[in-house]
């Protein structure tokens, strides 16, 4: 096996360029450095991004644009996403959130971050040898494998995501977990939701997007709770028939954490608490 | 078999250079090579502490820290914390002892190094400072509320105030530096 760290993203480009299907590109570690503690991939060639100058957060106007090495750390502490900023602050704990990267958790294709990032409209930097482009969360998680990898599932494997861009949003934003103890402890279901209203006091929505994590394990938006969103005023009885919609969609995912059955009704409780932060 | 690079790092005040496989964990130069057995090995996938070293003066969890990313850095493990003091222990883990905040033991030394970091970066913390600073590291004996005591008298012991920690107190009595604020 190899390991290189190059000091560029052209660097990083050529060193995955010897063996995209085989490379795993290292960014915090907290997924592939126990992966090979435990023996996997013992011949795998690593491509770490650490040293590539991908870490930083630029304010703009507009939106924040997150180098991909960026630590939770710092994202936890972004004033201008309250919703991402809290959700950052409750993966793992405060040594884990010194390590692990915002690109980690988005290529993972299973971060806990996808969901506000997909309420947020969010989008990923990729780099190939053409350059970069940018591409929204949900598309690129549309072609994420299940069960989700950590070998950069709906990324193309010659090529790295070097930033996530998040608009700063006009509307109101929630996100909510729902996990077995309050720190360091891994999602059960998670939702988020972001909304804008008519008139500053009340109104009705005008634009909702609404991400969930707990029906798959790869979050996902929520579009028949958004449609039904629209033109309504966020009162209980609104917010329960959303939640309802929930049961249509049947789904839920079990794991070592939690049982699908559980995971079902752990969803309709994040997305009615996620909601109800928007009144 | 893996290709192996040389590392020079401190650990503890200590210059070492070692070879190691890039990936190999710091958790496993430090406790195989090293025979610095303070950084335990409990998850080995950074969810329960007790690896906690300081790197540069940062938390860390040594089982996911690489090898290759150690290279001219500054380590301090539990180890590197035990200085002449009251009975040659540091403040922090003295508190430790008077506040009966360890059983087994195993969850202790990367409580230790947590504490460490907390306090450096937060003083004065309040209980629930305490909670989140603490809270990547797992205790299966005590129910954590000695530790939270530990830790608050460590922080009175480091500023060099006196106070009182009543264990009997429900934390709501005034200076008590556990209540919540």
């Amino acid at each position: 096996m190899t390991y290189v760290a190059p000091d560029t993203v052209p660097g990083v480009l050529a060193a995955i360029a010897s063996d995209p299907e085989g490379t795993l590109v290292m960014g915090g570690g907290t997924v592939l450095e126990p992966m090979m503690t435990a023996g996997g991939f013992a011949r795998r060639p690593v491509v770490a991004l650490w040293r590539a100058g991908l870490s930083g957060i630029d304010r703009l106007t507009d939106e924040t644009r997150f180098g991909a090495t960026t630590r939770l750390r710092d994202v936890a502490s972004t004033a201008a996403l309250p919703s991402l900023s809290y959700a950052a602050g409750l993966v793992g704990g405060p040594a884990v959130r010194n390590r692990a990267t915002i690109g980690g958790n988005v290529a993972s294709g299973c971060g806990d971050l996808l969901v506000p990032l997909l309420s947020l409209g969010a989008k990923v930097v990729i780099a190939g040898d053409r350059g970069f482009d940018e591409c929204p969360i949900d598309q690129l998680l549309d072609t994420f494998r299940l069960p989700a990898s950590p070998e950069r599932a709906g990324i193309p494997p010659d090529r790295v995501v070097t930033a996530v861009v998040v608009p700063h949003s006009v509307g109101r934003t929630a996100y909510v977990k729902i996990a077995r103890r309050r720190y360091n402890t891994p999602t059960v279901a998670a939702a988020s939701a972001v909304a804008t209203f008519d008139s500053a006091e009340g109104g009705v929505i005008t634009v909702a997007r609404v991400a969930l994590r707990g029906l798959s394990s790869v979050p996902s938006r929520a579009r028949q709770v958004e449609d039904f969103l629209l033109g309504q005023p966020i009162v209980d009885d609104v917010i329960d028939k959303a939640v309802e919609l929930l049961d249509e969609l049947g789904g839920g995912y079990a794991d070592a954490v939690a049982s699908a059955w559980y995971r079902r009704r752990m969803a309709k409780v994040a997305l009615s608490r996620a909601l109800s932060a928007l009144k | 078999m893996n290709e192996r690079v040389t590392l020079q790092f401190v650990v503890n005040g200590v210059q070492v250079a070692t070879v190691a496989d890039p990936v190999t964990s710091l958790q496993s130069l430090l406790r195989e090579t090293l025979g610095l057995a303070g950084s335990k090995a409990g998850c080995r996938e950074g969810s329960c502490g007790s690896c906690s070293v300081l790197v540069d003066g940062q938390l860390e969890l040594s089982c996911l820290v690489p090898a290759a990313e150690i290279e001219g850095r500054t380590v301090r493990t539990a180890e590197g914390f035990t200085t002449p003091g009251e009975h040659g222990l540091d403040p922090v883990q003295s508190s430790f002892v008077d506040q009966f905040a360890l059983q087994c033991g195993f969850c202790s030394p990367g409580m230790v190094v947590a504490t460490h970091a907390l306090l450096a970066d937060c003083p004065d913390p309040t209980r629930e400072e305490i909670i989140v600073g603490l809270s990547g590291n797992v205790c299966r004996c005590t129910g954590y509320e000695p530790i939270l005591r530990a830790v608050a008298d460590a922080a009175l012991k480091l500023a060099h105030k006196t106070g009182s920690i009543d264990p009997a107190q429900d934390g709501r009595a005034p200076r008590s530096p556990v209540e919540e604020r």
